[in-house]
C-alpha cells in the first residue's frame, strides 16, 4: 500500500506540473481581449469600451450601425479602437484599464459609458455578469500563470469563480430609494410573455429606482478607473448612457427624472472630485430614440436615431476634451 | 449525485478507506450501505420503491425454495415478475408520455432482480438467505446507475471472498477509470456538443451537418456507454470484485448478430436468456402443438424471426415507451432475422464469388455494412420524434447526392457545413475529429485486456508519460458540468 501511496502522489506531482505548462496555453483566451491586443498593437489612440446601448437590438431594424462604428466616422483625426460587450460594466472596464495601462502599446483615451441599469442589483449581482475569468485573463505576473494553469482543475474540483451563486443573487434586496421592496425573485419573470403594467413597473424599479450610494462596488470601480488614468496619463471619458425616462416616467410621475438625476448627481460629483470628465446624457433623449419593445420595459435600448445622436454627442464631448 | 462529481469522489474514497481497514464481515454491509446512501441521493419516494421491490423479491424468492409445489413456485415467480414488469412499465409510460425522469437505475435493477427471481424457480441458484447480501446485489453502487446487468450467481459469491489487498488490481482499477473519463468527458461530451443541437432541431441544419451528427451520434454512445462501464468496472475492480464488461469491439463487428454480441454484452445475454430464448421454446411448442405434420422441424427461420423481433422491440422498449424506441429496436429485429434466415445463401455465395485474396477486403466491407446499419438506426434511437428521425434519415441517404451537387456550387462541400461549425465552432470540429480518431484507437486498443496489456508492455517512463497525458488531456480538454451518461436515463 506504502508503494501505491508513494506512486500516487508522485503521479500528482507531475500532473501538476505539466499542467502548470499546458494549462497556460489550453486556457481557452476570450476573442475581445484578443482583439483589444490587436488594437492596441495596431496602435489605436482612443478606446471605445461599450456595452448593450452600441448595438442595435431589434430584428427588423435596418439600419444596424453600431453607436462606435458612427462615432468613428463623427471623429476623422481619431484612430479609434472598439471593444464592446452586451453586460460589460465598470468591474470588467477596471480591469481592462488596469490592463492598458500595464501595455507596452500606449493610448491616449479612454470612451466609458455609465450605464446605470448596471448598479442596480439585478445586473451588479447576476453570476454570469461577474465575468470572473475574464478579469483573470486580464491579470498579469505569476498570479495570473499560476490562476490560468490551474482555472479547469480548481473548476473541477468544484471550485467555481462565480463569487455570488444563483441563490445569493435571487436573494438580493430590491430598493425603491431606500426603501426595501422584496428581493431580486420576486421581479425575475424577465422572459415572461403576458406581463401586465405591475410587471413593467416592477422592472423600472428593479433596473432604476435605487438611490446611488458612493460605496457601491461598482462606484469605487469607477473611482479606480479614474485614478489609473490619471497615473498613467490616460484621459478617461465618462458618460451616462441615456435612459428613455420618458416612458418610465409613465410608471413612477415625478419619481423615475428625479431619482435618476439623484444618481447621476452624485456620479457627476464624484468624478469632478477626481478631476476626470463626465457627459451626462441620462436625460437628453426623447423616447423616439429607443427601441424596447422585445423586452418589454422601458430600458436604454437605442435605436438607430438614438445612436446617431449619442454618436454625435460623444464626438463634441471628444472635440471638447481633445 | 453525479458519478462525475465532486461529492461522489469523496463518497468513492470514503468507501474505498473504510472497505480496505473493516474487517471481511463488516465489509458486505459497508457496501450495502454505501449502496443505500448512494442511491437514496436520487429520492426518498424512489429509495422506498427500491427497497419495497427487494423485500418482494426476497420473500418471493424464499417462498420459491420452500415450497415443493410446481405451481405454488410459479405463483411466487409471477408475483415477482408481476412487481417488477409492472414497476418497469409504471414509470416508463408516464415518463415517456409527460417527459418526466425515471427513478435512478429504474431499467437496470429491475433485469438484475428479474434474472434472480427466474434464476432462483429454474433453480440455476439458491435464494439468498440474507435479504442484506441481495439488497447488495440490486444497489451494488458501481452498478446501479447503468449496470453492467451481472447475475447474482456470479455477483453474490464475490461480496462474500476475502478481501485481499492487490496492487494490480488497484492500479488496473485506477486506470480503467481515467480510461472511462476520457472517453466520457473528453470525447462523448465533446461529440455531444455537436450531436445534441441537430437532433432537438434538425430542420435547422443542412445535410452535410445533419450527416456529421449521425455519425458523431454513433460515437458518442459508444464513447458515453462505454466510459461508464469501464468507470463502473475499475471502481469495482479497485474493491476486489470483478464484474463483466459490456462491450468488445462492437464497431468492428462484421454482422449485426456479432454486432449484438458485443454491444452492451450483459443486456444480450439477458435478453437472450430471459426472452429469447424463452419465446423460441414457446414459439416452437405453440407451432408443435396445432401442426400434425411435424412442419415445426422446418420452421426454425420462422420462429426465429418471431422471437428475435419481440425481442428486440421489447429491448428496444425498455429504453422508453416511444416510438422511436420501439422502432429502433423493431429495426434491430428485422436485421437480425434478415441475416439469420439469408445465412446459407450468404455463405454459399460468399464461397462461390469471394476469391481467398479479397477476404480481408470483404471482411471491411461487412464491417462498414454492419457499422452504417447500426449508425442509421441510432437516428431512431436519438431522435426526439418519429417524424424526426424519418426527416433525419432521408437527409442522411440524400446525402451523397447533395455533396455531388454542391460540387458544381461557389462553395463546393462547405456549403453543406453549419456555419458555425466552420466558423466559430472550427476549433471544436477539429478537437472533436480528433476525439473520433482517439475513439478508433481505443476501439482497436480495447480487445486485448484493453488498458493495463497497453500500459504494461510500454517502458516505465513511456507508460507515465501517459499516465500523465491522459489526466493532463482530461482536465484541459473534458467538457464539465453536469451531463448525464446517456444510459442514466433508462
Amino acid at each position: 500500500m506504502k508503494a501505491l501511496i508513494l506512486k500516487l502522489a508522485l503521479l500528482f506531482i507531475l500532473v501538476i506540473l505539466v499542467q502548470l505548462v499546458v494549462g497556460h496555453h489550453t486556457f481557452e483566451i476570450d476573442s475581445r481581449i484578443d482583439s483589444l491586443d490587436k488594437q492596441l498593437k495596431e496602435g489605436i489612440d482612443t478606446l471605445y469600451l461599450g456595452d448593450c446601448t452600441n448595438t442595435s437590438h431589434r430584428k427588423w431594424e435596418r439600419d444596424r450601425r453600431t453607436l462606435a462604428y458612427i462615432l468613428e466616422r463623427k471623429i476623422p483625426g481619431y484612430k479609434l479602437g472598439v471593444l464592446t460587450f452586451n453586460s460589460y460594466h465598470m468591474d470588467i472596464y477596471l480591469e481592462f484599464i488596469r490592463y492598458i495601462a500595464k501595455s507596452k502599446h500606449k493610448i491616449k483615451r479612454v470612451i466609458i459609458p455609465i450605464n446605470l441599469r448596471s448598479f442596480s442589483p439585478s445586473w451588479d449581482r447576476m453570476p454570469q455578469y461577474q465575468f470572473e475569468k475574464e478579469k483573470i485573463l486580464l491579470k498579469r505576473g505569476i498570479y495570473a500563470l499560476f490562476l490560468r494553469a490551474f482555472y479547469r482543475p480548481l473548476r473541477l474540483l468544484g471550485i467555481d469563480w462565480y463569487t455570488i451563486s444563483r441563490e445569493e443573487y435571487l436573494d438580493t434586496p430590491v430598493f425603491n430609494g431606500t426603501l426595501r421592496c422584496g428581493k431580486v425573485c420576486d421581479y425575475n419573470r424577465i422572459y415572461s410573455k403576458k406581463y401586465s403594467k405591475e410587471d413593467i413597473k416592477g422592472k423600472i424599479l428593479l433596473f432604476y429606482m435605487f438611490s446611488l450610494s458612493q460605496e457601491h462596488r461598482k462606484i469605487r470601480s469607477m473611482l479606480s478607473i479614474a485614478g489609473i488614468g490619471h497615473q498613467n496619463n490616460i484621459q478617461i471619458l465618462f458618460y451616462i448612457t441615456p435612459i428613455d425616462y420618458q416612458s418610465c416616467e409613465e410608471y413612477f410621475q415625478g419619481e423615475f427624472t428625479k431619482r435618476i438625476n439623484e444618481n447621476s448627481s452624485l456620479i457627476k460629483n464624484l468624478l469632478k472630485k477626481e478631476k476626470t470628465a463626465v457627459l451626462d446624457l441620462s436625460t437628453a433623449l426623447d423616447s423616439s430614440c429607443f427601441t424596447w419593445k422585445d423586452t418589454f420595459y422601458p430600458n436604454e435600448q437605442l435605436n438607430i436615431s438614438g445612436r446617431e445622436k449619442v454618436g454625435e454627442y460623444l464626438s463634441l464631448f471628444l472635440k471638447e476634451h481633445n | 449525485m453525479h458519478i462525475l462529481s465532486v461529492e461522489f469522489l469523496l463518497f468513492l474514497m470514503a468507501v474505498l478507506g473504510g472497505y480496505t481497514f473493516a474487517p471481511q464481515r463488516v465489509r458486505p454491509y459497508l457496501l450495502l450501505v454505501a449502496g443505500l446512501f448512494f442511491y437514496f441521493q436520487s429520492g426518498t419516494v424512489y429509495f422506498a420503491i427500491l427497497m419495497g421491490s427487494i423485500l418482494i423479491d426476497y420473500l418471493c424468492s424464499t417462498g420459491i425454495n420452500r415450497t415443493d409445489s410446481q405451481k405454488e413456485k410459479r405463483y411466487y415467480l409471477l408475483f415477482s415478475l408481476f412487481c417488477n414488469i409492472g414497476l418497469l412499465i409504471g414509470f416508463h409510460i408516464p415518463a415517456s408520455l409527460f417527459h418526466l425522469i425515471l427513478p435512478l437505475g429504474l431499467s437496470f435493477y429491475v433485469f438484475k432482480k428479474i434474472s434472480y427471481m427466474v434464476d432462483v424457480y429454474r433453480g440455476v441458484i439458491l435464494p439468498e438467505k440474507n435479504p442484506f447480501l441481495l439488497g447488495l446485489y440490486v444497489t451494488f453502487f458501481p452498478q446501479i446507475e447503468s449496470g453492467p446487468i451481472q447475475r447474482a450467481g456470479d455477483l453474490i459469491p464475490q461480496f462474500l471472498r476475502e478481501y485481499t489487498f492487490d496492487y494490480g488490481k488497484i492500479t488496473g482499477g485506477l486506470k480503467l477509470i481515467a480510461w472511462g473519463l476520457l472517453k466520457k468527458i473528453v470525447i462523448a461530451d465533446r461529440l455531444a456538443m455537436f450531436t445534441n443541437p441537430v437532433f432537438r432541431n434538425p430542420g435547422s441544419y443542412p445535410s452535410g451537418g445533419i450527416g456529421l451528427a449521425v455519425l458523431f451520434y454513433s460515437f458518442q454512445v459508444y464513447a458515453d456507454f462505454s466510459g461508464y462501464t469501464d468507470i463502473a468496472v475499475g471502481i469495482a475492480q479497485i474493491i476486489g470484485i470483478d464484474i463483466p464488461d459490456n462491450f468488445n469491439r462492437p464497431y468492428s463487428a462484421t454482422g449485426i448478430a456479432q454486432f449484438w454480441r458485443r454491444w452492451h454484452m450483459t443486456l444480450s445475454t439477458w435478453l437472450r436468456d430471459y426472452l429469447f430464448l424463452p419465446l423460441a421454446v414457446f414459439f416452437s411448442n405453440t407451432i408443435k402443438h396445432f401442426s400434425k405434420l411435424n412442419a415445426y422441424k422446418h420452421m426454425d427461420g420462422l420462429i426465429y424471426i418471431f422471437s428475435s423481433t419481440l425481442t428486440m422491440t421489447l429491448c428496444g422498449l425498455w429504453h422508453g415507451f416511444t416510438w422511436t424506441f420501439m422502432v429502433w429496436g423493431f429495426f434491430h429485429g428485422i436485421l437480425l432475422s434478415l441475416a439469420f434466415i439469408t445465412r446459407k445463401s450468404r455463405k454459399h455465395l460468399r464461397k462461390k464469388l469471394i476469391p481467398k485474396t479479397m477476404k480481408t477486403p470483404y471482411k471491411y466491407i461487412r464491417i462498414l455494412l454492419t457499422f452504417s446499419n447500426v449508425t442509421l438506426l441510432w437516428i431512431f434511437f436519438r431522435a426526439q420524434t418519429l417524424q424526426d428521425a424519418w426527416f433525419l434519415l432521408r437527409r442522411v441517404i440524400m446525402l451523397p447526392l447533395d455533396i455531388f451537387n454542391s460540387l458544381t456550387g461557389k462553395d463546393g462541400i462547405l456549403s453543406l457545413m453549419p456555419e458555425e461549425w466552420i466558423g466559430k465552432s472550427l476549433s471544436k470540429l477539429i478537437i472533436v475529429i480528433v476525439c473520433m480518431i482517439l475513439m478508433y484507437i481505443i476501439h482497436y486498443i480495447q480487445p486485448h485486456d484493453g488498458m493495463r496489456e497497453m500500459f504494461s508492455k510500454r517502458h516505465r517512463v513511456i507508460r507515465w508519460m501517459l499516465y500523465v497525458l491522459i489526466i493532463v488531456v482530461i482536465i484541459n480538454f473534458g467538457v464539465f458540468g453536469d451531463v448525464p451518461f446517456i444510459y442514466t436515463q433508462f
